[in-house]
């Protein structure tokens, strides 16, 4: 199929679907608004930590592209166009506000809990990470044919994973890192923030925050949990390195990941 | 959209975050059309459709004092426009289309013949894309949004939407085709 195959479908595929679309009645949108009228509003949500907060659990469903050029970090089903490509967030409700813990010069109180005996680094996001002696990090993957190639060092898991270029990590993984743009502002998100705090990784400042979606949203559901890390880099990226739970990975499975998570990000070292 | 339009509605996503209901109404009303018609596409169905627009106009009534900025009043709207519809669309995979979506031929002509014939094509090729691909699809297609509005109305990257759409495209042009192979060895007889 050439460009010019292309443009000819994309011209008679808009056709098709203004066609096939339906309209609304003329008493539609009154009826719609009639339900509206008689509904009370939500309160709006204040203070700076919690909308820095939902903004991180929005980072979580970018984070996508550590590495991997689409898709996205948590998979839970299908999406468009590939085996493992994952459908987009949803925003809907509202979140609930969080606690939040004064700053620490540390991350975790269970750091070195584990040991931790491999070493791998990203050249490209410009970091470096020890992990545990008998986890799995990926290498470098090149496309077939070229395309963008998946960075070194973005998935941990206890065993061996296959990547897929251009799809989101399976779910297997337990651990991801890369760098993400900062996420839009969303402040409707259907996350309910565990904890919040602030720290120091690597030397840059970083908030560690445990959140929980409240619903069933895509490839999220209600209850599933997640812990991530956002470190803030002098470029004013952001170094997100997080891990949750999912159909593979359970709750305890998750609480042991974060021991883990807390430990490598005290080994944490930015190269770049 | 020019800088007084923009202006107000702007004026109109805070008034309405602040409780006007007037004010939301002349917000949504004039897309109530188009997100309906794009919840038609998606689902496949009216009653549905319209389930998933009430749905998505509550939650934007409901929430929208928490929509802090009100230039992203448009985007958050066809958002959960989007999720009201797959949430339906999750509800409806177990059960048949109500009212089956399809282009009215009433008056053709024997000249328009040949282009009804091709959106009937097209039209079935899409409703047997998954609905993430019809989504990236009518967005593009059917609300004729850039890649930047589509991809935020999605809440991913734009990159990533490039992709998703190409590979939509490939895959309803793939169906096209083998619809075609089908009509023209309908006794499934390989030559």
């Amino acid at each position: 199929m050439n460009e010019s195959d292309i443009r000819d479908l994309e011209r008679r595929l808009a056709a098709s679907l203004h066609a096939s679309a339906p309209h609304a009645g003329p008493d539609l949108a009154d009826r719609l608004l009639r339900r509206t009228a008689v509904l009370e509003q939500r309160q709006g949500f204040f203070g700076i930590s919690l909308s820095t907060a939902l903004a991180a659990a929005a980072v979580v469903m970018l984070a996508v592209a550590i590495g991997l050029g689409i898709g996205y970090l948590v998979p839970r089903q299908n999406f468009v166009g590939g085996p493992s490509d994952a459908p987009m967030p949803s925003p809907a409700l509202s979140a609930t506000p969080q606690e939040t813990e004064a700053p620490s010069a540390v991350p975790s109180a269970s750091a070195g809990a584990l040991e931790t005996g491999n070493h791998c680094v990203n050249d490209e996001a410009g970091y470096a990470v020890d992990y545990p002696a008998d986890w799995w990090a990926n290498e470098r993957v090149v496309p077939e044919p070229p395309g963008t190639p998946i960075a070194p060092c973005i998935a941990f898991a206890e065993e061996p994973v296959a990547l897929v270029p251009n799809s989101q990590l399976p779910p297997s993984v337990a651990i991801s890192g890369g760098i993400t743009d900062p996420p839009p502002q969303d402040d409707t998100q259907p996350i309910e923030i565990v904890s919040s705090r602030e720290g120091e990784v690597a030397g840059r400042p970083a908030e560690i925050i445990e959140s929980r979606w409240t619903e069933d949203v895509f490839f999220f559901r209600a209850g599933d949990r997640l812990y991530e890390y956002r470190i803030e880099l002098p470029s004013g990226e952001t170094l997100l390195f997080s891990t949750h739970t999912n159909e593979l990975i359970d709750a305890q499975e998750y609480e042991a990941y974060k021991v883990v998570l807390d430990t490598m990000m005290e080994t944490l070292e930015l190269t770049g | 959209m020019t800088y007084e339009v923009k202006q107000l509605q702007e004026e109109l996503v805070r008034r309405a975050r602040d409780g006007d209901h007037g004010a939301f109404e002349s917000l949504v009303r004039p897309e109530i059309d188009r997100l309906y018609g794009l919840a038609g596409l998606l689902l496949s169905d009216r009653t549905r459709a319209e389930d998933a627009v009430q749905e998505a106009l509550l939650r934007a009534w409901r929430d929208l004092p928490k929509l802090r900025e009100p230039a992203k009043f448009g985007v958050w709207l066809r958002k959960l426009v989007v999720n009201a519809a797959h949430d339906e669309g999750r509800r409806l995979k177990r059960r048949r289309p109500e009212t089956e979506l399809k282009p009215h031929h009433d008056r053709a002509t024997a000249d328009e013949l040949d282009g009804l014939l091709q959106r009937d094509e097209l039209s079935s090729a899409f409703r047997r894309l998954k609905e993430e691909e019809r989504t990236v699809v009518a967005l593009r297609y059917y609300m004729d949004l850039s890649t930047a509005d589509a991809a935020a109305t999605l809440g991913i990257r734009e990159v990533t939407y490039r992709s998703k759409l190409h590979r939509a495209i490939r895959t309803l042009s793939a169906a096209l085709a083998a619809d075609a192979r089908g009509r023209a060895n309908p006794e499934g007889r390989w030559t």
